[in-house]
């Protein structure tokens, strides 16, 4: 059953990666500017960028352009960079190591913290313990990540020189954990917005559990105070808050676009900036391609996780 | 000219402090650089890193792939080119070519190549190694030609038809034309040697594993995180102080900054203006300034109808007030132009050249013999990159200066990268960037952006600009030899230019260099290279 279901949603990311990859394509070409104008700088003479825009067939019309770009994606072929003139794919394996483990902690930090926080306001609704945690909660969806990003920079690196300000590990590796200090405040910053929505979410899904007859029964049974909480409602409780986290590791996967360029985490997101901004088509297309693909699973791997939480939940018809 | 060492030079550059064109700041005085007798207590000492903070990873280590001056910059740690420019004034001093001579009728030059040379795999480097480098950009039959599109020779060095090995240390480059900047364009990475063994073995992958003679030798590269590289102690010039050089890339100016602050990073360089003033009150930090060879200027298309009357044309210079904009806008971090060559080209410079700035009266006085009342004008400006100093606030600025003359002007802010393609095309009627040079020779900018044989879209004469006694002048600063000849035809052209005023000059971009107090040994060049074995810890 559960095979069956796989499948099938695994043919549905096929027309899920052509249809982004039509849309990045489309959208890099009506950008205006012109990679090979970048590449060849200010002293270029027309030739040179006419020999560049030959070399990488951006003399082709679009149509012919955007044909063998795809039937080369469908072979695995990503392309190659314009500026670094390297694989595409190898590249964005590359960097993509590093945006997993950037977003892999933020989203830890997230749904712990903001189930944590969540069933906190929850069990004591309306108190001032609530509202601060609410008030939290609504400045961290709100601020945006590149000013709180700065702001525990400014703290924690320049004030009180705890973490170190930017970049991934220090200039001489000490073994593999040594990126944990650097790993701190951009996992911190990144995961604050989504920490804040899973806390709002989980309140909610809480308070309500905890007016259902089932929750009132268990009370009535005699049941402690805090086995009712881990015990009964906790579980209902969680099933909307996995959806809003496997939600999340898509929005972190955005987010850190951003967190990496102010913390010069070397991840996919950085790469992708830059691409943009050099008109590096290719590694553009590629990079989105492939976020789009690691999407498409995540979600996925959320679903199949719905099965095991709320055996509620079938897959696969009747 | 043969026996030039860094070292003579340096001392030179150390002398040029007090010229003014040098300055370090944040109270300590200028560092002593190697081999100087000065009052300095311990001298260079070797040992520690260099954890330079790179605005971009570099985009490649081969080192005739490189297009970009970010690049260059670190790859001239691992390579050296065949003749390189003086840190201080304009003249050209050997590398791996120690002497070098003009054919008599200008068709090829002799190159005397330096010998005990080893490229860091062991090979010699010698006139076979100098061809197989050369030839891998110019013919396309070299087994590595079609290793990377060559940017930087086929911007510059074109003109050469071919290599010749005259003997075992010389070599003999023939030219199509006469080409008077050649020996200028060969400081740039085209003319960096890498090793022909390496170059055979591993192709286009050199650019990951880069073999070169230079004072540091590649050790390991996380790309986005790190390169690192070590000293080479076989070096035939003055061997690397520090242990090591680590580039870490950081394209956020602000987290650069803070890297610096906290120690992460020692060495820096374009950081945000307002920062100088934050480094220069942190006693463990230093800046050390120098006006660049770039200059920022306002493109008046000839295409456009008022801007085809010279008195318009005067009239928007004399209306602006270029000590304001640089006082105010640019934080001190631009000094005022009057053509587009900076102080950083010497002799090359006119002296006599006008002002024609801050007039407003005059200004207006000019519109009205003009004939023009009215004027709506569409000023397209970058939002922002490389070179362009701060667009927006300067347009800004601008803006208000012109409408106190009665010239309105609404401002097209374009990304850099749609800004380049319409700029590239001439398409405008008033455009504004910055421009810099690789090379002090003037033929670079006469040429490429005055000359009406560059009309766009095949050059770069954005602005339609045509005047034959100019090509003229700028036609013999490329082919005539004599120094003499050039320097006054180029002192000429730049008369011309300003009497006709088809671009406005507004500044010149004064570069900064930011590092910790540590650091010494600096010498701040014009170009973007940094002499990075004589940068020592103390």
């Amino acid at each position: 059953m559960l095979s069956a279901f796989l499948l099938r949603r695994l043919l549905a990311t096929v027309p899920i990666a052509v249809g982004v990859a039509t849309i990045v394509f489309a959208v890099m070409r009506f950008v205006p500017g012109d990679p090979a104008a970048l590449l060849a700088g200010p002293n270029a003479s027309d030739d040179v960028i006419r020999a560049i825009r030959a070399e990488y067939g951006l003399d082709d019309p679009l149509v012919v352009q955007y044909v063998r770009w795809l039937g080369r994606l469908v072979r695995g072929d990503f392309g190659e960079s314009i500026f670094l003139r390297r694989p595409v794919l190898a590249e964005v394996l590359d960097r993509f190591g590093n945006t997993a483990i950037l977003g892999a902690a933020s989203l830890a930090l997230a749904a712990a913290g903001g189930i944590v926080a969540g069933i906190l306001a929850a069990t004591r609704a309306r108190s001032l313990v609530d509202r601060l945690v609410m008030f939290l909660a609504l400045c961290g969806v709100g601020l945006p990540v590149f000013w709180t990003g700065m702001v525990l920079i400014v703290i924690f690196a320049v004030q009180l020189r705890w973490l170190p300000p930017q970049g991934m590990s220090p200039p001489v590796r000490q073994g593999p954990f040594d990126i944990v200090p650097f790993l701190i405040l951009p996992a911190v910053t990144l995961a604050l917005p989504s920490l804040a929505f899973i806390a709002r979410v989980t309140r909610m899904s809480m308070v309500e559990v905890l007016q259902q007859d089932y929750i009132r029964a268990a009370r009535a049974k005699g049941l402690a105070g805090h086995a009712v909480l881990w015990g009964h409602a906790l579980k209902n409780a969680l099933i909307p808050v996995v959806t809003i986290v496997g939600a999340q590791a898509g929005y972190l996967l955005g987010g850190a676009v951003l967190v990496e360029y102010v913390f010069g985490w070397p991840g996919l997101g950085l790469l992708i900036v830059n691409g943009i901004n050099s008109r590096d088509y290719p590694l553009v297309q590629g990079g989105i391609v492939f976020t789009a693909f690691v999407f498409v699973i995540i979600n996925l791997f959320v679903d199949v996780l719905y099965t095991r939480i709320d055996p509620r939940i079938r897959y696969g018809g009747r | 000219m043969e026996t030039i060492s860094r070292r003579t030079f340096l001392a030179a550059s150390a002398a040029a402090a007090s010229s003014g064109l040098l300055a370090a700041c944040g109270g300590a005085p200028a560092a002593q650089p190697a081999g100087s007798t000065g009052q300095t207590t311990a001298g260079p000492r070797r040992g520690g890193a260099i954890v330079y903070g790179s605005p971009i990873d570099p985009l490649t280590l081969d080192a005739h792939a490189v297009s970009d001056n970010y690049t260059r910059r670190v790859a001239y740690a691992i390579y050296d080119p065949l003749v390189r420019e003086s840190p201080d004034k304009t003249e050209i001093l050997p590398a791996l070519a120690e002497r070098w001579e003009q054919a008599s009728d200008g068709m090829s030059w002799t190159l005397s190549l330096r010998r005990g040379v080893k490229f860091h795999d062991g090979t010699p480097f010698n006139a076979e190694a100098a061809k197989f480098n050369l030839d891998r950009q110019i013919n396309p039959d070299h087994p590595n030609n079609k290793d990377g599109n060559w940017l930087f020779y086929r911007l510059f060095l074109t003109p050469i038809a071919s290599v010749d090995v005259v003997d075992e240390y010389t070599i003999r480059l023939n030219l199509k034309q006469r080409y008077a900047p050649l020996m200028n364009y060969l400081t740039t990475n085209p003319s960096y040697m890498i090793s022909p063994k390496a170059l055979r073995e591993l192709g286009k992958g050199v650019a990951d594993r880069p073999v070169g003679t230079g004072p540091f030798r590649f050790s390991s590269w996380q790309k986005g995180q790190q390169l690192t590289l070590e000293r080479n102690p076989e070096y035939w010039g003055q061997t690397a102080y520090a242990d090591q050089l680590i580039v870490r890339p950081i394209p956020d100016a602000q987290s650069r900054l803070l890297a610096l602050q906290t120690g992460q990073i020692n060495f820096t360089v374009d950081l945000p203006p307002d920062s100088v003033d934050i480094v220069r009150g942190d006693s463990r930090l230093r800046v050390q300034q120098r006006v660049s060879r770039q200059h920022w200027a306002i493109q008046l298309s000839q295409r456009f109808q008022p801007f085809t009357d010279q008195r318009v044309r005067q009239a928007i210079s004399l209306a602006l007030d270029r000590t304001a904009l640089t006082r105010d806008v640019l934080r001190g971090t631009g000094q005022p132009a009057r053509g587009p060559f900076s102080p950083a080209f010497g002799e090359w410079v006119a002296r006599d050249l006008p002002a024609n700035d801050n007039q407003p009266d005059r200004a207006r006085q000019l519109l009205r013999e003009a004939g023009v009342d009215t004027l709506d004008v569409r000023f397209l400006i970058p939002s922002g990159g490389t070179g362009m100093q701060q667009p927006v606030p300067m347009a800004e600025f601008i803006q208000g200066k012109l409408a106190a003359v009665g010239i309105r002007v609404t401002l097209d802010v374009q990304e850099f990268a749609a800004y380049v393609q319409r700029w590239n095309a001439g398409d405008f009627q008033m455009s504004a960037r910055g421009i810099s040079s690789v090379t002090f020779d003037p033929d670079n900018y006469l040429n490429s952006l005055f000359n009406s044989i560059n009309f766009p879209p095949q050059g770069l004469n954005a602005a339609f600009y045509r005047n034959e006694k100019f090509d003229e002048l700028a036609s013999t600063v490329r082919r005539e030899s004599t120094p003499t000849v050039r320097r006054n035809a180029c002192h000429e052209a730049q008369r011309i230019l300003m009497n006709d005023m088809p671009w406005v000059f507004v500044d010149h971009e004064i570069a900064m260099w930011y590092h910790a107090a540590e650091v010494n040994g600096f010498v701040m060049r014009d170009n973007v290279e940094v002499d990075w074995n004589l940068l020592y810890l103390a």
